[in-house]
């Protein structure tokens, strides 16, 4: 084992292999408040890369409903369960890694999921925290609670399948970070799917080797964001790169909201793989439950978060996503618009701060008709 | 069958067995524990594990440990003994290995993991070989032998409808044929294949037609397993009353540089068995160092 730096535990921890960051690292924001769990993204993905045979369960990306949805079932719970409880002390994680918790003869504590656990990939759909009480009304603070967790793999900085392969056939690409299987060495072990935390690499029973999510990396290569970014309904996606730690630059979007303002976090950062898909928590759930599963930072996110219409800058890089098909590189704020640019520092998008609001006359005189106002 | 009277043998191995590294033991059992004798034959019954042309032969036992050495460990040994007897004719050296499994394990799934063997040897200086995968000075020739292939070879190649049966999904993009899209039949073109990617990319382990059960590899230290481009071996494995038999015949000349030759004197060889039913995988197997055979 060697000792890392994990920035998201504010320590180093125990890592199987050398630590080496990336030249730039694929990252992902997610902003849970405005999913509204249509699946575009799932079926997207589905169609692009897993309409297989062999690859009916695969699912690289999923939405599932917390607290009762989850794809492999009991993913995450089963995994807190093994980890047993782990402390944070002014922001440094006191329990135990994946990698620090590994049993003896293992390099990672993991489980394998069930052929069964891959059977309803939405159950716990739209199931809520609790009952809704008969005569309940709300009064500012939801009583029973739920929203949708978008996931697919972290593409982690330190990838625990990557570190279980004992065949060496997951790489991280320098460039980017973008985490691969070699469909051409891998021989099916499985040590990859249980050790993933997040249970993001899956075993093709047919092809006999584990496949994942590829971070859509032909349309990286193009200066494209991945398809379930691109065609995400409520916008809630920003897909770019992350400077290495101390690099970071004030007009880079990811840079800025993850690092800077802090207000998107990561998934589970106590099981050490140092994820790159980072959520902006919702709104209205319990802190405590968002703490267990985002860190200490939730507080000052939301807190932050609430802060946006009020924070131009912060507004212009919210303003990013969903807008346009390229992979933004900067952006800035300018007095009416919000501007983000390409990898070739090309204007790639100018989206309005305010849309702009037209007033039509009640009656439409052209066609002789009575307009309705649908929205 | 095709099992032919043996001729030469007590002759021979009286012969072979004054070897200069030891007596071979004889166990409790009346089985040989410290070499493997093979034993000449006019052809050997190589699709019948279960030929009684294979009496004929000594059996010697082989203990299993589980190997610990490298990660992945095996954390529980469910074998304990492998029982080897050995046949020759001109064109192979076969070994029929044989142990007590009391479940078949053929499927693959996630969480299903098939039985196996394999035997390893030496490229070059058996002294300085490592018998553990070898290493990139001294590479191992191995021949692997799975449930799962044997199922294919048998009953052709599972399929998705063979493990969940009426299972239902919606056509994969550039198939032929019609509903289940049988893999053997409808991935035919490239474009079909490309949503098989590990077939697509030519790994082995993704083929989908299998001549043989068994795969010729070689390795130069744990994680280096690769296959051979041509594969001249043979093998067959059948599974009764709680045990498996499994012949793997390796031919004793071959034009492959990468495959070993067995010339008349002495050889080592090293074993390791899975046991599907205890998720063994890959390094999660039991092992046995070199032994020593004996060859005519
Ligand atoms: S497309 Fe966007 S809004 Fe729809 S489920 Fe996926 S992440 Fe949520
Ligand atoms: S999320 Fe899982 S599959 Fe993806 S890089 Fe991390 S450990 Fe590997």
């Amino acid at each position: 084992m060697s000792k890392v730096q994990n920035i998201h535990l504010g320590r180093e921890m125990e890592y199987p292999y050398e630590g080496s960051r990336p030249e730039r690292q694929i990252a992902y924001i997610f902003d849970t408040n405005k999913c509204i769990e249509c699946q575009t993204c799932t079926v997207a993905c589905k169609t692009t890369w897993t309409a297989g045979k062999g690859q009916e369960h695969i699912f690289y990306n999923n939405v599932e409903t917390k607290p009762y949805g989850f794809f492999p079932h009991g993913w995450d719970v089963k995994l807190l369960e093994m980890l047993g409880p782990g402390e944070w002390q002014d922001g440094k994680y006191q329990g135990k890694t994946i990698f620090e918790a590994a049993p003896p003869g293992e390099r990672v504590l993991g489980y394998l999921p069930e052929e069964e656990d891959y059977t309803s990939p939405n159950l716990g759909e739209d199931v809520c925290s609790g009952d809704v009480q008969r005569g309940a009304f709300f009064q500012n603070i939801h009583n029973t609670w739920m929203f949708y967790l978008a996931r697919i793999c972290n593409h982690c900085t330190y990838p625990g399948c990557l570190s279980a392969c004992p065949r060496k056939a997951i790489y991280k690409r320098p460039e980017d970070g973008i985490v691969l299987v070699d469909q051409s060495r891998c021989r099916g072990y499985r040590e990859c799917v249980k050790a993933c935390p997040y249970k993001k690499i899956f075993y093709n029973m047919v092809t006999r080797v584990s496949e994942k999510c590829i971070g859509c990396f032909p349309l990286i290569e193009q200066g494209e964001q991945p398809q379930c970014v691109k065609t995400c309904i409520g916008k809630i996606r920003l897909q770019g790169f992350l400077s290495r730690p101390g690099e970071e630059k004030a007009d880079n979007p990811i840079d800025y909201l993850v690092r800077i303002k802090k207000i998107a976090l990561p998934l589970y950062p106590q099981f050490g793989t140092e994820p790159n898909v980072y959520y902006i928590p919702p709104l209205h759930v319990p802190r405590l439950f968002l703490q267990q599963m985002f860190g200490p930072g939730v507080e000052e996110a939301l807190k932050t978060y609430r802060s946006a219409p009020a924070d131009k800058q912060l507004l212009a890089a919210l303003l990013m996503f969903g807008n346009t098909p390229k992979i933004i590189h900067k952006f800035k704020a300018e007095k009416e618009h919000a501007i983000g640019y390409d990898g070739m520092s090309q204007e790639a998008v100018k989206v309005p701060f305010t849309e702009p609001f037209f007033a039509r006359d009640l009656f439409d005189k052209k066609h002789g008709v009575v307009r309705l106002n649908i929205t | 069958m095709r099992s032919k009277p043996m001729f030469g043998t007590l002759l021979l191995l009286t012969a072979l067995s004054g070897c200069p590294s030891g007596e071979p033991q004889t166990g409790s059992s009346g089985k040989l524990t410290g070499e493997v004798r093979a034993t000449t034959i006019g052809e050997i019954p190589l699709s019948d594990p279960l030929s009684l042309a294979w009496n004929g032969t000594p059996e010697t036992s082989v203990m299993l440990l589980p190997q610990t050495v490298a990660y992945p460990n095996l954390i529980k040994q469910s074998v304990k003994e492998l029982r080897v007897r050995a046949l020759a004719d001109a064109q192979f050296l076969a070994v029929r290995l044989e142990w007590n499994d009391p479940s078949l394990d053929e499927k693959l799934e996630v969480d299903k993991f098939t039985d196996g063997v394999a035997v390893e040897v030496p490229l070059g200086d058996p002294d300085k070989t490592n018998p553990m995968m070898g290493d990139p000075a001294n590479p191992v020739f191995i021949l692997h032998w799975k449930a799962a292939w044997q199922r294919d070879v048998d009953r052709g190649r599972a399929d998705v409808q063979d493990y969940h049966p009426g299972f239902i999904s919606d056509r994969p993009p550039f198939v032929s044929g019609g509903h289940p899209y049988p893999i053997s039949e409808a991935f035919e073109t490239d474009n079909a294949r490309r949503y098989l990617p590990g077939t697509a990319a030519g790994n082995p382990v993704s083929k989908i037609f299998r001549k043989w059960p068994v795969e010729e590899l070689q390795a130069e230290g744990f994680g280096s397993l690769a296959d051979h481009t041509y594969q001249d071996s043979q093998g067959k494995g059948v599974w009764k009353d709680g045990k498996w038999t499994v012949v793997l015949a390796l031919p004793r000349q071959s034009p492959d540089r990468a495959n070993p030759m067995f010339v008349p004197g002495k050889a080592v060889m090293g074993f390791a068995v899975w046991d599907g039913a205890n998720q063994n995988v890959g390094g999660r197997k039991h092992w046995a160092p070199f032994v020593k055979v004996v060859l005519p």
